[in-house]
């Protein structure tokens, strides 16, 4: 295909000088255009382009001049060069002409070789630039199409942030349709505060060296940010007029995402690892507490039960001297040498409560009577305590037994008292005051320690309970702490409750479970069913029976069996012999029970009458009868449980 | 009259038996037989001297006291070995029961309720002193 003709425009009102101008310039390469005045010129110059305009100076109306000046003002046209025809070559002419941006003259008449010469050094320039045009539009529209291609976002703005063009990729990202035309500002694609860094701190760091790399944020079309990875390359243009920027953005919110998945597992994988570390630093603590607990509880035990044997022969001694007849002086020495050896005795048996960890389990199930309690606890109370500082009780005689072991409680009280004593260290005088009373609901019994110490602030008070708190220098104590002491009220379904202010004491209130107990169940007034016929033929036997059964707070009725009808339980070795009235008995009532102890377990017995063999082991015989009672008497069995 | 009860004495404590033959020589109903040091010598001295009751001391080097309590059972059944100690648990009253055992004594307690369980015992009974009830009690 030939490549299109490259066109001159003529502009002269003489037909016969344009036939002239198409004779000498026009040929293959070449079309000539005419135009016969200056009005038409800027009418073919709207829609066609030329090489080159030969432009005749002496035209009617307009003139070459007026001409040449409306061309040049025209922005399409402004280059295009002007070849000036005239036939008066006065210089006057020729320099208006230059000064109107045309490029050259020619005077009349033409020499058609220089004519020609002219036209085509222009149209070999034109063509030139041309096909560079070409070029570098051929470059741009695939540099354009690279652009569009690419899953980017890339934008380029001017020096003063205003879109020039943006990434179709860019165009999604934020999104804004094919046919919407997008913001012309660059604000618009950024979050406030990321767009603000970047034209206060970004954009001058990357004039400086040129890129920029790093992390940004933009905002879409609905306002959803994006974190995205950009690159900022600043352009210099060569002709001045400021810089222009292209900004390449990824989106890495799925990275963003993946790193704080992995930041919420490392988080809960160091929570973790936090947890089962004070886990089992506090484990480790308690067992450590415990193992000094108890090891103390050994060794108190020991030295109590060395000191009772000790104090026994010096008793004895005492009890043999206090029968002499002696002056009135030894005498009174004599007293005064029993009342200490009293109160050691008193120290030696409370120093024995010491012997079992209060966590252990196998100590639960004992009771403890207060009254008698109270007597072996009240000496090891005042030692604790600094002097002036003293130890007040009230402890009714009349209270029930609580289901809590001794050693249990003495630990619990030991240790808030001696709080309370540490807390009073520095005081001249106080006291310190133990009692106890029936609690409101009557099902538990309060002992209350209460001083009149410096009390606690409320943030100590908050946190006393908590294992491993001191306000203390750690020195070497029975250890126990709030904590355990909570632990082990707990484990016999007690509670404790802490009321302090600073400069007004503190009371530590323990509600202590009363036991259900025989004795209990006995002041309540059912002592027919308190009551155990037992008849047994062997004097050991029975002996170790009625031990057993008043230890259960039972009443036992030694009379021979036929003869008691008000009891529900008999305990009998006198089967076979007897075992028809022994099953009339049971049959008498539905609660009838019988214990039968015998040699061997083929002796017949009946429906309620339980065979326990008399070899059996007294721990074991102690569970079988209390099951026997619990069956006879129903209505204590929920104490024999507890 | 009654003929008074014999008594001996099984216990390392020379200070305690001491004190306990001189409390007991003068007392009436009570003939003091004597006291063994060393738990490998009470079978011997048992049938020697023929006690009515021996108060055994639970804790002495070089014997199970529990196990010499049958032993003694067996050489003289009608001797009644109470337990004699300043270790006061309801578990070892348990096992003097098991061991055939009369009785179970404090040495906390009064020499007064150490008497009356004595003579208890030699009456037929199984006796606990006040020291080891209030143990034994509290025990379910």
């Amino acid at each position: 295909m030939a490549a299109a003709r490259t066109k001159i425009l003529v502009v002269d009102d003489l037909p016969e000088k344009v036939i002239v101008y198409r004779s000498v310039l026009e040929d293959d390469g070449i079309e000539v255009v005419a135009a016969s005045s200056g009005a038409e010129a800027l009418r073919r110059l709207m829609t066609e382009e030329f090489a080159v305009i030969l432009l005749d100076i002496n035209m009617p109306g307009m003139d070459g001049f007026e001409t040449a000046s409306l061309i040049r003002s025209r922005k399409k046209c402004a280059h295009t060069p002007i070849i000036f025809v005239t036939a008066h070559a006065d210089e006057l002419h020729a320099l208006r002409g230059y000064s109107y941006g045309a490029v050259d003259y020619i005077l009349a008449p033409i020499d058609p070789e220089i004519l020609r010469t002219k036209v085509r050094v222009f149209v070999e320039l034109y063509r030139q630039a041309a096909s560079r045009i070409a070029a570098v539009e051929r470059e741009w529209a695939l540099l354009s199409d690279l652009l569009d291609r690419t899953s980017d976002f890339v934008v380029r703005v001017d020096g003063s942030m205003k879109v020039l063009r943006l990434s179709a990729a860019g165009r999604r990202m934020l999104g804004y349709g094919e046919e919407e035309r997008p913001p012309v500002h660059l604000n618009a694609f950024f979050e406030p505060v990321a767009f603000e860094a970047m034209r206060a701190h970004v954009l001058p760091a990357a004039r400086s060296t040129g890129v920029w790399l790093g992390d940004s944020i933009l905002r879409t079309r609905t306002g959803r940010d994006i974190p995205v990875s950009q690159v900022i390359l600043v352009h210099t243009s060569p002709e001045g007029g400021g810089e222009s920027y292209s900004i390449v953005a990824r989106d890495i919110s799925a990275k963003r995402e993946v790193e704080a998945e992995l930041d919420r597992h490392r988080a809960h994988l160091e929570e973790l690892v936090r947890e089962r570390t004070s886990a089992l630093e506090q484990t480790h603590e308690r067992l450590r507490l415990a193992d000094r607990l108890a090891s103390i509880g050994t060794l108190a035990a020991g030295l109590g039960h060395d000191m009772g044997n000790l104090l026994m022969p010096i008793r004895m001694r005492l009890d043999m001297l206090e029968q002499m007849p002696l002056p009135e002086e030894a005498q009174a020495d004599l007293r005064a040498i029993a009342d200490a050896c009293e109160y050691l005795k008193r120290l030696s048996r409370g120093l024995r409560n010491f012997a079992l960890n209060p966590e252990d389990r196998r100590a639960s199930g004992e009771k403890t009577n207060l009254s008698k309690w109270w007597p072996e606890m009240a000496p090891f109370l005042q030692n604790v305590l600094p002097r002036g500082i003293n130890v007040e009780s009230d402890i009714p005689e009349d209270l029930p037994n609580l289901a809590i072991p001794p050693h249990v409680l003495t630990q619990a009280v030991y240790n808030i008292v001696q709080n309370a004593g540490d807390a009073m260290k520095s005081r001249e005088t106080g006291r310190v005051r133990v009692s106890a009373s029936r609690g409101e609901n009557g099902s538990d019994v309060i002992v209350e320690v209460a001083d009149d110490g410096p009390g606690m602030t409320p943030d100590v008070l908050r946190r006393c309970m908590e294992p491993l708190y001191t306000t203390k220098t750690r020195t070497l104590s029975t250890g126990l702490g709030l904590a355990l002491i909570r632990g082990a009220i707990h484990n016999v379904g007690g509670s404790i409750d802490i009321q302090s202010e600073p400069g007004r004491g503190t009371a530590v209130r323990l509600a202590i479970p009363v036991a259900i107990d025989g004795e209990a169940a006995a002041a309540a007034g059912r002592d027919d069913n308190r009551r155990v016929c037992v008849s047994l033929k062997s004097v050991r036997n029975r002996a170790i029976v009625r031990t057993m059964l008043k230890s259960r707070g039972f009443e036992v009725d030694d009379r021979p069996w036929s003869a008691v009808t008000e009891c529900s339980l008999i305990v009998t070795d006198e089967v076979p012999e007897r075992g028809e009235e022994l099953d009339e008995f049971v049959r008498r009532g539905p609660n009838r029970r019988a214990v039968v102890l015998g040699n061997s377990d083929s002796q017949a017995v009946g429906e309620n009458i339980t065979f326990i063999a008399s070899n059996t082991p007294a721990a074991e015989l102690r569970t079988l009868l209390d099951a026997a009672i619990s069956c006879a008497m129903p209505e204590t069995a929920a104490g024999a449980a507890r | 009259m009654k003929r008074p009860i014999r008594l001996m004495c099984v216990d390392d404590n020379r200070l305690m038996a001491d004190a306990l033959e001189r409390r007991l020589r003068n007392e009436d109903g009570i003939e003091w037989v004597g006291w063994v040091e060393e738990a490998s010598r009470a079978l011997l001295a048992v049938r020697e001297s023929q006690p009515d009751v021996v108060l055994l001391d639970i804790d002495m080097p070089g014997q199970d006291c529990f196990e010499l309590v049958g032993e003694i059972a067996q050489i003289r059944p009608e001797t009644r070995v109470i337990m004699f100690s300043g270790h006061v648990r309801a578990d070892y009253v348990d096992r003097a029961i098991d061991a055939g055992a009369w009785g179970y004594a404090s040495k906390n307690d009064r020499i007064g309720d150490l008497l009356d369980a004595i003579g208890r015992a030699v009456a037929g009974e199984f006796v606990i002193t006040p020291d080891v009830a209030s143990e034994y009690e509290a025990k379910k």
